[in-house]
């Protein structure tokens, strides 16, 4: 697969919220591989609400099942939040199982992990990847 | 004095001195002979001979006077057994009389002093006096002419002593021998009275045992009834002699001894049947009886009938026969009044048994434990024959509850007064306690009450509760004692209940340890192995991207990221089989609608959840569906299918219903079975519809805190069930 390495000249920037340590730096390799910033990663909701509001990343990937937390929530707090961070939600589950969660959240769009990808990311924020 | 004439005195006192031995030795030897017990016929013979060799030529003889005046002659001396000279005869005779007429010894001078003699010869005779009656006569009878020596009275008065001994002891001894006799008789009688013969058998064994003992020949036992006012003949002993026979009756005018005994209750003696009027008199005449006695047969106080003893026409009884009757009655009465009991017992028993019987079927039958309650309330007021029963249960916080009852409702405040104070004893004590109604003088109502019976419920060595008996009369004996049959029934029922409840409760915590297991299990495996896969994928695809490769590793690493694919798809499967994630953060809705979206037949799906259940019981609730579907798409054939759900406040209600092929069971190898298991576990109820050809219905029932369904048992809880909730706080 071709490298994305930028957009518009313009990388994006990525705020990973996930409660595994290990995800968030096999995300982080892969995304920042393939061109995106990575902004920071938070394990827990106050910490992403904390690093959103005082990194503005351009996206925030977020875990549904964000341990005992509840992710759906944590990207309603984060869309509402001063920095209206755009939000990813993300889960080992796919999008049929958790459809009826989700259904309502004010999310930019649905990744499965294992189908995390930069492109992906860019075209549900809008932005078209340079062909 | 000559010496001729010292001689004659000498020869004189030598005389007198040996009959003076001579008598003494008679009378020794009479005397032993009385102490050896010898009969009295040979004693009489005895004393005759010897007062014979000591008043010889003198003959004597030994009388005893008869009832009717006449004098039998026992005994005498061979000379005149002959019937001497009839002039001495006469003067027997008259010798005889006068002693029997004075008491006191008597010559013939005397008697001739008022009466002319007939002819020479003398007598003296001499009175026995046996029990301070003159008994009989001891006579010294001469032929020659001459009065009897002046001491002859005084000689003869020994014999008659030595003779009034030997026949005191012959009464004695005859009189003992009857009432030894009596008493084997009677006993006879009551040991088959203590086997617990049938009356009938004891009747018999009285009527021969009295015959017996009191010498006669027919005696009867007859019963009363005093609503018709008739005899009814039990048994007699004189077979054909009856003037009635066995089992037929007469009426009181005409049973004389009957008529009696019922005036006066006592034991009656009637002596002439010659003017007793009726035809059952006219008979007993013309068989031959006579003289009758007769003694009551006395049961509670009332006169049952009596048995009645006659003799031959002209015989005498024996005084007292009326009373010896009676030691015999009072054992017929026994053995009546035991047959009685026996019978009664007998029907209470089978009554009692019967109604235990149909409580136990109810327990058996698991019904719930309201319908026991009641059951055993309605069957003991039955079997105990009172008008009102509770089942009471005590509570932790020392108040009672009924949770049984009778339908009826009259007791008012009196009997609720009882009731407390009588299940407040048996909850102190621990054991049955009987309180009698005591007038409250202010209360209208307090007469109604007559006494109250408790006995106690025991499980597991706790007072769990009590039985109450209630009633305006007073209870008969024995209630208690009864009441306990009932009381181990219920505690029995209790148990099973309890018992149930503890295993219905372990397999709840089963069943919940399992989902809890798989549910970690599931977020194990999501948190540790999925993860680990997931960035395995990531790592191998920031490699690619991070360094060129030749194509054909690329090619060949292309295959290693499939191969991650299909890897974290199964293990997706595997996991969302373990444990629905969706249901626990999104509760039914949400996941039933992924189920429907998933199930190859289309769902038509209603949800009604205006509340999140217990987890339990929404996993129940999810299980089902789950399984059911899972059962459609695999069995039934089916084009379509319809779930709905209801929650409530009271309960979960679920129903799977497709149009399939139908003909579904719960056997032990369908997914069904292990969703019975589950929906026991809490309490629910779980039905399977599925006429072949008919398509399948499954439905389910969980019940949610307060269980209404199924009344609990335990104290302390928040349910009654019981009837008149009538809360008795101690």
């Amino acid at each position: 697969m071709a490298a994305l390495r930028e957009t518009d000249g313009v990388r994006l920037s990525c705020l990973i919220v996930d409660d595994s340590e290990e995800f968030r730096t096999s995300a982080s390799r892969l995304l920042s591989a393939q061109g995106m910033t990575i902004a920071g990663c938070a394990a827990s909701g106050e910490e992403a609400l904390r690093m959103a509001a005082s990194l503005r990343p351009d996206v925030a990937l977020v875990d549904v099942e964000l341990g005992d937390e509840d992710g759906i929530e944590l990207a309603a707090q984060l869309a509402e939040s001063a920095a209206a961070t755009a939000v990813i939600l993300i889960s080992i589950r796919d999008r049929e199982e958790l459809s009826e969660l989700i259904r309502g959240s004010p999310d930019r769009g649905f990744l499965r992990k294992d189908a995390l990808d930069a492109s992906c990311i860019a075209q549900l924020l809008g932005r078209e990847p340079s062909s | 004095m000559t010496s001729v004439e010292q001689q004659r005195t000498r020869a004189r006192r030598a005389d007198s001195l040996r009959r003076a031995l001579n008598e003494e030795a008679a009378l020794r030897r009479v005397a032993t002979l009385i102490a050896r017990e010898a009969a009295p016929g040979a004693v009489l013979e005895a004393i005759t001979l010897e007062a014979s060799e000591l008043f010889a030529p003198a003959a004597i003889q030994l009388a005893r006077y008869e009832r009717d005046g006449s004098a039998t002659i026992l005994a005498g001396s061979a000379a005149d057994r002959r019937d001497g000279a009839s002039s001495s005869a006469l003067d027997v005779s008259r010798v005889l009389a006068a002693v029997a007429d004075s008491g006191r010894a008597a010559r013939t001078e005397e008697v001739t002093a008022r009466v002319q003699s007939t002819g020479p010869g003398s007598a003296v005779g001499v009175p026995i006096v046996v029990d301070r009656a003159t008994w009989g006569a001891l006579l010294a009878v001469s032929t020659d002419c001459g009065a009897p020596a002046a001491n002859a009275e005084a000689r003869l008065v020994e014999f008659a002593e030595l003779a009034a001994n030997a026949v005191s002891n012959a009464q004695a001894r005859n009189a003992l021998r009857t009432v030894a006799d009596l008493q084997r008789s009677l006993r006879r009688v009551a040991t088959l009275v203590a086997q617990g013969a049938e009356p009938k058998a004891v009747f018999v064994a009285v009527a021969e045992e009295a015959a017996r003992v009191l010498a006669v020949g027919a005696v009867s036992l007859v019963r009363y009834d005093p609503h018709t006012g008739m005899f009814t003949k039990i048994y007699g002993t004189h077979g054909e002699r009856a003037s009635v026979p066995d089992d037929g009756q007469w009426s009181l005018e005409h049973c004389p001894e009957g008529a009696l005994i019922q005036a006066t209750g006592l034991p009656v003696r009637i002596d002439d049947w010659t003017s007793i009027p009726g035809p059952v008199a006219a008979r007993h005449r013309e068989d031959g009886f006579g003289q009758g006695v007769a003694a009551p047969i006395v049961l509670d106080g009332v006169i049952w009938g009596h048995i009645a003893a006659f003799g031959e026409a002209d015989e005498v009884l024996t005084p007292g026969s009326e009373d010896r009757l009676a030691d015999f009655t009072n054992l017929v009465a026994t053995a009546i009044a035991n047959a009685k009991t026996r019978d009664q017992l007998r029907s209470l028993a089978e009554s009692q048994g019967a109604a235990l019987r149909r409580v136990a079927t109810l327990v058996g039958q698991q019904a719930s434990p309201s319908t026991i309650f009641n059951a055993v309330a309605a069957e003991a007021s039955r079997a105990l024959a009172v008008e009102h029963v509770n089942v009471v249960r005590y509570e932790e916080d020392g108040s009672a509850t009924v949770v049984g009852a009778t339908e009826s409702s009259r007791f008012g405040r009196a009997a609720t007064a009882a009731c407390v104070a009588v299940v407040k004893e048996v909850r102190r004590t621990g054991s049955a306690a009987r309180v009698d109604g005591s007038t409250d003088g202010a209360s209208s109502v307090a007469a109604e009450l007559g006494s109250a019976i408790a006995a106690p419920i025991a499980v597991e060595g706790a007072t769990w509760g009590a039985i109450v008996v209630l009633s305006a009369d007073a209870l008969p004996p024995g209630t208690r004692t009864r009441l306990t049959d009932f009381t181990h029934l219920v505690a029995s029922s209790i148990s099973n209940v309890h018992a149930r409840d503890k295993l219905i409760a372990s397999r709840a915590r089963i069943v919940t340890a399992g989902d809890e297991t798989r549910r970690r299990i599931e977020r194990n495996i999501h948190d540790g192995i999925q993860q680990r896969v997931v960035a395995l994928g990531l790592n191998l695809r920031a490699l690619r991207e991070q360094f060129s490769l030749p194509d054909a590793m690329g090619l060949a690493l292309d295959d290693v990221e499939e191969a991650l694919e299909g890897l974290l798809a199964e293990i997706r499967d595997f996991s969302r089989g373990l444990h629905p994630t969706l249901l626990s953060r999104g509760g039914l809705g949400p996941s039933l609608r992924a189920l429907a979206r998933r199930s190859p037949v289309p769902v038509t799906l209603e949800v009604a959840a205006g509340m999140r259940p217990p987890a339990p019981i929404e996993i129940a609730a999810y299980y089902v569906v789950s399984e059911a579907l899972a059962n459609v798409a695999k069995h039934a054939h089916a084009s379509s299918v319809t779930v709905t759900v209801s929650v409530d406040t009271t309960a979960v209600m679920a129903a799977v219903a497709d149009d399939g092929v139908g003909g579904a069971a719960l056997r032990e190898s369908s997914g069904l079975i292990g969703l019975v298991d589950r929906v026991e576990a809490l309490h629910g109820t779980l039905e399977l519809a599925s006429p072949p050809g008919r398509g399948t219905t499954i439905s389910i029932m969980l019940p949610l805190e307060p269980n209404v369904s199924k009344e609990r048992v335990l104290p302390g809880g928040s349910v009654t069930g019981g009837r008149g909730n009538l809360e008795v706080d101690l």
